[in-house]
């Protein structure tokens, strides 16, 4: 009897095409994103996207670039478009940070070649540039560029060493003398990129004291709206990430309406009223936009009063509100595109369950997209929810402060067109499907 | 038709006396390998009433929903009130057609009223007279008193009245009804049957599918039957049992004692006190069976000569019952 009931249960999961993608397919797409959001699928961890500018514009400066952007796969050395980075000014590196552009920007300050070669001198020190919110690019930024230091231009950093020693010991003896005039001529080799890579060997766990005699690097962040850093950065994301993942959930609920009144035979009863199949549609389209604007409204004002996101000011809550009802006129066609292509609410909800979760984990509904790879990152370009989610982070954490509306709208014309445009397609789509269903 | 279009709409307006409400020619739907219509015409004069039957999958439902709009033929024509529909369009397709899907097609959240509500404005009750309409409607049906009730709990022979009730707001001309009374209990479907009469008081004219032989046999002025996608009959009850099964009646006989062995009454089975056969013609047959009986030594106590229906009529064209 029980193999009979397993059998039954069997043959119904074999026939139910959703379902089979539910249980089998659904968790190994999940898997295979997060592993890759979480870097299993790159063993030297993330990538950071990093903007540079050279003032030194010495074969030590360039060398530096030139061996982070080689040598690192951790480092990603950004150029602007059309324009090559070294001309990017320190003002210029603050504002694409400033901006979200780049977790991380790095100047290379005049006289650091000098600085470098000349092992008494105070070396000039490398600045970061960074935003608080991201204080792992911050991290990753300032161990890369110590890692190339050693590795790559280790004789160089050894000569440093040498001064110290000379400094502490009040002077060398000829044959560390010698020395120090061999490691001279290899740190100007090194420079110059005519030294080979040192030979990688096994750590042997005693980690030299660095800090005595490295090349100083000082960071300091971008002015933000508040100062609480990442915290307040990811609180403001995820308000608008999850925001956005259960406004598509609540669309489909609301667009399944169709399916069921078709049913139930309401749909037949409406069709053969004077409303006709566009004014069914318009009337199923503007309720989800108005329910998806007050929705997502709610939830930041709840996220102001409760997790102190900043919402009632008159900047963020016109720019959240017209962002809630582009996002909510997308997530609005699109889950009448979805319910137009199912045969039933059933069917629906299985393949909306399974579109939506994929396309929230890409487009950052469920992990930041700025902790994704880049591969990831450029995926999750090519979701709608991605830019609902990038324009209310433009509204609520890259704005800044001062910022008049017009220039928030201007600062967020491509979130509007790009939502605008996957609406209105979405909708065209839609209509096409729910042809089946009109009045002859 | 007159080429002056306003003479046109004249005689193509809804409850026109001397223009059929719906006439369909060769009408022609295919779905894949399945012919479900093949030719069917209809023709529903004003204030007629006339019943769609036929076994299932025989094209009812398709034509009920070509003639609704819901299908699109693939060939011959459908005109509703003199109109070609194929030249209507948005409102004028719709105008004095009420439809009642054999669903509860309502909102099931919503109360009776607001069903009302709702279905009144978009058949487009003027909305001066939305209120007076709504109520009549609910008298008419017998909610007035649940009229702020949701429908939802409501029995399966009020929701029936109510899906009637939502169709009818507009007061069509002519009313399509899909399987009116299918599920509901004997009085709920006497109570419909009463209000449709009422409609049928005011003119309305009535296409009815349904699997409820009586039903037709009693309302109906006349019967169309279809099979496999064709009309295979068409006439007034009296009209169809002529062309069917004629003058032959059949007849029962009991008696007052065991018939005895060896008794042979000719064309009938004789079984215990009874004797259970038919006769082509009624007069004469009769007479000459009484003979046999009277010749036999027999005391009849009863006599039942049964007329007919529509069952008869059915099983003799189609060769199956209704339900199959």
């Amino acid at each position: 009897m029980i193999w009979t009931l397993m059998k039954v249960n069997m043959i119904m999961l074999v026939r139910d095409k959703v379902s089979i993608g539910l249980v089998f397919i659904l968790p190994i797409i999940f898997f295979s994103i997060f592993a890759q959001v979480f870097g299993a699928g790159d063993k030297d961890g993330p990538t950071v996207q990093i903007a540079y500018v050279d003032q030194d514009q010495t074969d030590a400066s360039r060398r530096l670039v030139q061996v982070l952007g080689e040598q690192s796969r951790n480092l990603r050395i950004m150029d602007r478009p059309g324009v090559s980075s070294p001309l990017y000014t320190p003002e210029q590196i603050r504002k694409v940070v400033a901006d979200g552009d780049v977790p991380v920007g790095l100047v290379i300050p005049k006289g650091f070649q000098d600085e470098l070669l000349d092992p008494t001198g105070k070396a000039a020190p490398l600045q970061l540039v960074s935003d608080p919110a991201q204080p792992i690019a911050l991290q990753v930024a300032q161990g890369v560029i110590r890692k190339v230091l050693f590795q790559d231009m280790s004789e160089v950093m050894m000569l440093r060493g040498i001064a110290q020693l000379k400094s502490a010991t009040g002077g060398l003896t000829g044959r560390q003398e010698k020395l120090e005039e061999l490691v001279q001529k290899a740190a100007q080799n090194q420079i110059m990129g005519k030294a080979e890579k040192p030979e990688q060997k096994n750590p042997t766990g005693n980690e030299p004291k660095l800090d005595s005699f490295m090349i100083p690097i000082t960071t300091t962040q971008v002015d933000r709206k508040t100062n609480e850093g990442s915290n307040r950065k990811l609180v403001n994301y995820y308000a608008a990430a999850i925001g956005v993942m259960f406004l598509l959930f609540s669309c489909v609920g609301a667009a399944g309406s169709l399916l069921d009144d078709e049913q139930m035979g309401v749909l037949g009863r409406l069709l053969s009223t004077r409303l006709g199949i566009n004014m069914l549609l318009i009337s199923k389209w503007l309720f989800s936009i108005m329910m998806g604007t007050v929705q997502l409204v709610i939830m930041f004002m709840w996220a102001d009063i409760f997790f102190d996101v900043d919402f009632f000011n008159i900047h963020n809550a016109i720019g959240v509100l017209i962002m809630s009802l582009l996002t909510s006129f997308a997530c609005g066609s699109f889950a009448l595109l979805l319910a137009s292509l199912c045969r039933s609410r059933q069917q629906l909800n299985g393949i909306s369950t399974i579109l939506i979760l994929i396309i929230s984990a890409v487009g950052g509904s469920m992990v930041p997209t700025f902790f994704m790879p880049e591969f990831m990152q450029e995926i999750g370009n090519w979701t709608f929810n991605h830019w609902a989610i990038e324009g209310y982070q433009q509204v609520l954490w890259f704005a800044p402060a001062n910022q008049g509306i017009p220039q928030l709208f201007m600062s967020l014309w491509q979130q509007y067109a790009i939502l605008l445009g996957c609406g209105i397609v979405f909708f065209a789509m839609a209509r096409f499907f729910v042809g089946r269903w009109n009045i002859r | 038709m007159s080429d002056n279009p306003s003479q046109a709409d004249r005689q193509g307006a809804p409850g026109s006396p001397d223009v059929p409400c719906l006439v369909v020619t060769d009408a022609r739907k295919r779905f894949r390998r399945i012919n479900a219509l093949d030719g069917v015409d209809l023709r529903v004069e004003p204030g007629e009433w006339l019943a769609l039957l036929g076994p299932n999958g025989a094209g009812k439902t398709t034509l009920v929903r070509s003639i609704g709009g819901h299908e699109k033929l693939d060939s011959g024509s459908i005109e509703l009130f003199g109109k070609d529909t194929r030249k209507l369009h948005g409102r004028a397709r719709r105008e004095g057609l009420g439809v009642v899907p054999q669903e509860i097609a309502l909102y099931p959240l919503l109360t009776a009223r607001e069903n009302l509500s709702c279905f009144a404005q978009l058949l487009g009750v003027p909305s001066h007279d939305r209120s007076d309409r709504i109520d009549r409607v609910l008298e008419w049906t017998g909610l007035t008193e649940r009229s702020d009730q949701v429908i939802k709990h409501f029995s399966g022979g009020m929701q029936r009245r109510l899906n009637i009730g939502c169709s009818i707001l507009h007061e069509p001309k002519l009313l399509l009804l899909d399987e009116p009374t299918v599920g509901v209990d004997p009085q709920s479907r006497e109570r419909i049957w009463s209000m449709l009469a009422e409609l049928r008081q005011k003119g309305t004219s009535l296409v009815l599918t349904t699997h409820q032989l009586d039903e037709a046999e009693q309302t109906a002025d006349r019967i169309v039957i279809i099979d496999h996608g064709k009309n295979i009959a068409s006439g007034t009850m009296s009209e169809l049992v002529e062309e069917t099964i004629g003058n032959r009646r059949n007849v029962e006989a009991t008696f007052a004692s065991p018939i005895p062995e060896g008794t042979l009454i000719t064309g009938f089975e004789l079984e215990e006190n009874r004797a259970i056969g038919s006769l082509d013609r009624l007069d004469s047959g009769l007479s000459e069976f009484m003979n046999q009986i009277h010749a036999a030594g027999l005391v009849m106590q009863e006599l039942h000569v049964e007329s007919p229906n529509l069952r008869d009529v059915f099983l003799q064209l189609t060769g199956k019952d209704l339900r199959e």
